[in-house]
C-alpha cells in the first residue's frame, strides 16, 4: 500500500466496527419504515450505508462517475443489507490496499447533467464522498433506531443506552 | 500540507455547511425531541456548534480527562437559535487560532484520554482531532438532518443532494 492512501485505509478499517454495529440493529420487520414522508426508509438508508463502501472501487478503477447513472442497490431483507456490507467493506479494503500513490494523487471527475461538478485527486473524493458521506448517513440511521425503539450502539461516544468509557 | 492545515481545509468546506443547518432549526422547536432517549433539537444543535472549538481545546492536554458523560449538563440547553450561532462562531474561531498550532509532530504524538483512572483513548493526537472534531461531527450533522426533516424544514444538501436541494457544488450544473 502507498503512503497517500494510507490513513483512508486505516480510519476506513476503523469505522468497520461501528458501522456493522448499527448495520446489525435494523430491524428485519421495519425496512419500509420511514420517519417522514419525503425521508429514505429505513432499509433504502441501511443499503445506503452499506453500499457507500463500494464507492472504493470506483474510484479506483475509474477516472469519472455521472451521479444518477446508477440506480441505487435494492435490499429486500437484513442479510441482503448486511451482506452487502462485508462485500463492499472487503473490496474497499483490497482496492484501497492496491492503491498506488499515483493513482491516489490523480484525479476523478464527478459529472451531473453534462457538466463537470468537481474534478479532485482521488484521496480527496474517498475523503469526503466515501468516507465522512458514510458518517453522516450513519448519523441519519442511529436516529432512525432511537426512533424504532431500538438500543443505539456506540459510534463514537456514549449513547443513551451504551457507555464505551464506562 | 500540514496535517493541521489539512484538517483546517476541510473545516473551512463544511462549516459554512453546518452553519446552514443551525440557521433552519425553528426558534419555538429548541426542546423539541423525536424520541424520549434523544437530545432535544436544542441540545443537538448546540452540540454540533461546541464541538469543534471544544475538540481543539481538549487536545491541549496531554492526558485529557474524559467528561462525565451521565452528567446531563454536558448537553446544555440553549435558550434561543442566536445563543447556538454565537457559540459556533467562537468554536470557529477556536479552531482557526489553535489547530494551526500543532505541528506533525504533535498530532504524532501518542494521546491519552483518561476515563476516571483509567485510559479511555490511546491514539495519536492527529487521528482524535480526525474523529472527534470532524467525522463525530458530520454523524451529528447527519443526526440533525433527521430532525429538520422531521420538523418539515428543508434539509440543507451536504455531500450530495437533500430532497429539497442540491449542494453548492451541483447548482452550476442545474442553473446552466
Amino acid at each position: 500500500m502507498a503512503a497517500i492512501v494510507a490513513p483512508i485505509l486505516s480510519e476506513f478499517r476503523e469505522e468497520i466496527p461501528a458501522t456493522r454495529r448499527v448495520l446489525e440493529r435494523v430491524p428485519a420487520d421495519k425496512l419500509a419504515w420511514k420517519p417522514h414522508p419525503k425521508s429514505r426508509s429505513l432499509g433504502e438508508l441501511a443499503m445506503h450505508v452499506a453500499s457507500i463502501p463500494a464507492m472504493a472501487e470506483r474510484i479506483a478503477k475509474t477516472d469519472e462517475f455521472t451521479a444518477g447513472s446508477a440506480a441505487p442497490a435494492v435490499a429486500n431483507t437484513v442479510e441482503d443489507i448486511r451482506a452487502a456490507f462485508e462485500k463492499n467493506a472487503r473490496a474497499a479494503e483490497e482496492h484501497l490496499g492496491q492503491m498506488s500513490d499515483q493513482t491516489a494523487q490523480g484525479n476523478w471527475r464527478l459529472v451531473f447533467r453534462g457538466k463537470e461538478i468537481f474534478n479532485k485527486p482521488r484521496a480527496a473524493v474517498l475523503r469526503t464522498t466515501m468516507l465522512n458521506h458514510m458518517y453522516h448517513h450513519r448519523g441519519q440511521l442511529s436516529v432512525y433506531l432511537r426512533l424504532l425503539d431500538v438500543p443505539v450502539p456506540v459510534v463514537y461516544g456514549p449513547t443513551a443506552d451504551e457507555n464505551p468509557f464506562a | 500540507m500540514s496535517i493541521a492545515e489539512s484538517l483546517l481545509a476541510e473545516f473551512e468546506v463544511q462549516a459554512p455547511v453546518t452553519r446552514r443547518f443551525l440557521e433552519r432549526l425553528p426558534e419555538d422547536k429548541l426542546t423539541w425531541k423525536p424520541h424520549e432517549k434523544s437530545m432535544t433539537a436544542g441540545q443537538l444543535a448546540f452540540h454540533i456548534a461546541a464541538v469543534p472549538g471544544g475538540v481543539i481545546r481538549f487536545v491541549q492536554n496531554n492526558p485529557a480527562q474524559a467528561p462525565d458523560f451521565r452528567n446531563a449538563a454536558r448537553f446544555p440547553q440553549p435558550a434561543s437559535g442566536e445563543e447556538i450561532l454565537k457559540t459556533f462562531e467562537e468554536s470557529i474561531a477556536t479552531v482557526r487560532s489553535m489547530l494551526p498550532k500543532v505541528d506533525d509532530a504533535a498530532m504524532a504524538e501518542t494521546w491519552r484520554m483518561l476515563a476516571g483512572e483509567r485510559e479511555g483513548l490511546v491514539q495519536p493526537r492527529g487521528e482524535f482531532l480526525r474523529d472527534v472534531m470532524l467525522s463525530h461531527w458530520y454523524q451529528h450533522r447527519g443526526q440533525f438532518s433527521v430532525y429538520l426533516r422531521m420538523l418539515s424544514v428543508a434539509v440543507p444538501a451536504t455531500w450530495g443532494p437533500s430532497a429539497d436541494e442540491l449542494p453548492a457544488f451541483m447548482q452550476k450544473a442545474q442553473s446552466a
